[in-house]
């Protein structure tokens, strides 16, 4: 039986985000309600870069000029997420020497950089060059806890964990049931994912990219685009906070590993978490007022979650959205993506549409198309779903004594 | 000052595959000294292998029959070390597996290994080399770390939640964390907690590169760790925490002699197997208190407390 959340597990205003449509979760926030979407060639990104549909890369990388070099993207795209993120930080140390911090870098495939270099010095005729130690140490350790320290100016202790696309989600709830334990005051979470040519070739290449670009939920979706991003997020216990720094709380999470197929969802594995999450936040399907759906675009993703909708909500769901027609699909930061894109929608009372999609193939969702859609105040369910059959799912509910 | 964890999860099985068919070899709570530790740990913590494998040999590819017997689905194309801990994780369940009202779906699975590495190379090797368009597409979904927890939690049949931890050894006790945490939330009732670990050639040309000739060792060990104990006397873990270095061990745990385990260096890689190997010469000893800290130059420390009633 699932334990509920004793104390409130809030989630701070204070936050950083990095994406193709933007540099701050500000701008990612104006431009998921304006649909901008900033698709790019991979190769005009990065040089050798394999032919591939369009991508979601990050175009501009606050406090660097041009892109970063391949070897070290997502190690320098931590650090800068991490230095966003710093003052927030540091104001909370600054006011309480004694929080007990940790760091969590949730990554689905970790940092790509130095075994693709060693690989391209090795087996490229056309690329020539020493492999150096840093290298060479690349493929035998990961340094993001590392690189989110150096950003942060600080020596938090830290892990990384993985769970596929759905690792930001699995991170929250991880992160929220240490607070609940009371085992730390404060978890900064570090969700970040970035291009690399396994995702891109392999998704590519099994037909889950689209030709265009992502077009969730619609009759004539043709695949996800595959895209990064960094998130930096703050999950604070009660009190450590003030209360205009609140920007949700976790009231419920959960996760679970279907396993029915390797790269497949399963409907009933998803509905579970679904219905463990709702569990551990006392909520009913009916006080749900929104969804961020994992809505990669992929015909099997949506699918599934129509059906598991149709499970959970019946024949109508509440209003839906996915973020992916904009961000792409940033794989395991998309998570944390939606975490901020759910405390705006609470704060705002409205829900991003799907940039992109026109013709909805499901009827059961009520989708947000075309422009944002209001919301009234309450609940908002998000999911995700990895590779593997991972699934998690996570409530966030406006902070406690607000309206709702 | 280190927090103590209280109805922390209780180690039931502890295990690991030996040579030369990667058969799991298994003791349980009471007659952890019955098994042979591959591994020697000194007082000043640092540790040598009993018997070091032969490089060629770690480098020799799995026999079919091998695949097959672990129960991993296309497991031609997952990793090396999906397939160990498979083969480690299916004997560690068949302890628990009769045990009236036993249902997958509250066993969990976290583990800690370097393993993408050998596939992402593979493919990278052929895309570079023959074109990205002749890249094995089955490739991909092992390409995640995850991945060899997602496709040992297949293999198995259990389903509370597949997560998969770097950073090698501290990983590796990190995640002792995470199945208290399930525990207490009432998100899983047992947990496999296992290191896997494999060489490929882009690693040990960089362990050759980097000069570190630390022990390798190729296969999986664990731990099955239980929401409730088995016996009055099963060890139950009390402490965990990344130590920072202002921190200090809280009474009564500070008046036990640590065991320590010191690695050369902050390479992740070889490291998550002795953990448990480890571990299982603490559980041998005769006390109520184990404190095990393991140290990583440039990391810190994590340190681990077990009691027993």
């Amino acid at each position: 039986m699932i334990q509920k959340y004793s104390i409130p597990i809030s989630i701070s205003r204070d936050c950083a985000a990095i994406a193709n449509i933007g540099v701050s979760w500000q701008t990612c926030w104006e431009s998921l309600l304006v649909g901008r979407q900033i698709f790019s060639r991979g190769a005009d990104i990065i040089p050798n870069w394999p032919e591939s549909p369009p991508l979601a890369a990050i175009v501009n990388f606050p406090g660097i000029t041009g892109q970063p070099a391949f070897v070290c993207r997502t190690p320098k795209l931590t650090e800068i997420v991490a230095t966003e993120i710093k003052n927030s930080v540091d104001k909370l140390l600054n006011i309480n020497p004694d929080l007990r911090v940790s760091l969590l870098v949730a990554t689905s495939h970790g940092d790509p950089g130095p075994l693709s270099t060693i690989a391209d010095l090795t087996f490229n005729p056309n690329l020539k060059g020493e492999i150096d130690s840093s290298l060479w140490e690349g493929v035998l350790v990961d340094n993001l806890v590392k690189a989110a320290n150096v950003g942060l100016g600080r020596n938090f202790p830290g892990i990384t964990i993985s769970a596929a696309c759905a690792t930001s989600l699995v991170a929250v709830s991880y992160a929220a049931d240490r607070l609940n334990a009371n085992l730390c005051d404060v978890v900064l979470i570090i969700a970040v994912d970035t291009l690399s040519r396994i995702a891109s070739v392999g998704f590519n290449n099994i037909g889950a990219m689209s030709k265009h670009c992502c077009k969730p939920y619609d009759r004539t979706r043709d695949g996800t685009t595959v895209g990064e991003g960094a998130v930096a997020l703050i999950l604070a216990r009660e009190g450590v906070l003030n209360s205009d720094k609140i920007y949700g709380q976790v009231s419920g999470s959960a996760v679970c590993c279907d396993a029915a197929h390797m790269v497949e969802p399963n409907p009933s594995g998803v509905a579970n978490v679904v219905k463990d999450a709702l569990t551990q936040a006392s909520l009913s399907p009916p006080q749900i007022v929104g969804i961020y759906w994992h809505g990669t675009g992929t015909r099997q993703n949506d699918k599934t979650e129509a059906a598991v909708s149709e499970i959970i909500f019946g024949e109508r769901s509440p209003l839906s959205t996915s973020t992916k027609g904009c961000l792409g699909h940033t794989m395991g930061a998309s998570g944390g993506f939606n975490i901020l894109a759910a405390c705006a929608s609470i704060e705002h009372h409205i829900m991003p549409h799907i940039a992109g999609t026109t013709e909805p193939e499901y009827d059961n969702l009520n989708l947000a198309l075309h422009a944002p859609r209001a919301i009234a105040p309450g609940p908002i369910l998000i999911t995700a779903l990895g590779f593997g059959g991972i699934n998690a799912a996570v409530i966030i509910t406006p902070k406690e004594g607000s309206q709702s | 000052m280190i927090k103590t964890i209280e109805n922390g999860p209780y180690v039931h099985s502890i295990g690991w595959t030996v040579k030369p068919n990667f058969s799991a070899t298994l003791a349980s709570s009471g007659n952890f000294s019955d098994i042979r530790c591959p591994a020697e740990f000194c007082d000043n913590g640092t540790y040598t292998l009993k018997d070091q494998t032969s490089i060629s040999d770690m480098f020799t590819p799995l026999s079919l029959a091998l695949l097959r017997s672990s129960g991993i689905a296309r497991a031609r194309s997952a990793a090396k070390s999906t397939v160990f801990a498979a083969l480690l994780g299916k004997e560690l369940l068949g302890l628990i597996k009769d045990i009236p009202g036993y249902d997958g779906g509250q066993v969990g699975v976290a583990i800690t290994s370097s393993a993408i590495t050998p596939i992402a190379w593979e493919f990278e090797k052929v895309g570079l080399e023959r074109g990205w368009l002749k890249t094995d597409t089955m490739l991909l979904p092992s390409s995640i770390p995850s991945a060899i927890a997602t496709q040992v939690s297949a293999a198995l049949g259990i389903h509370a939640t597949a997560i998969a931890f770097q950073d090698g050894a501290f990983g590796f006790c990190a995640a002792f964390e995470q199945v208290h945490l399930s525990f207490i939330h009432g998100r899983s009732q047992y947990f496999l907690l296992m290191g896997a670990e494999e060489l490929c050639e882009v690693q040990h040309r960089a362990l050759l590169e980097l000069n570190e000739n630390r022990p390798q060792v190729d296969g999986a060990a664990g731990l099955l760790l239980t929401k409730r104990p088995k016996t009055t006397s099963d060890w139950q873990l009390g402490l965990c925490e990344n130590m920072s270095t202002k921190m200090v061990l809280p009474s009564p745990w500070d008046d036990v002699m640590p065991f320590r385990l010191r690695f050369p260096s902050h390479l992740a890689l070889f490291s998550s197997l002795f953990v448990p190997y480890a571990l299982q010469q603490a559980f041998s000893v005769d006390s109520d208190r184990i404190v095990f800290i393991c140290e990583m130059p440039v990391r810190g420390s994590y340190v681990l407390g077990f009691q027993r009633k």
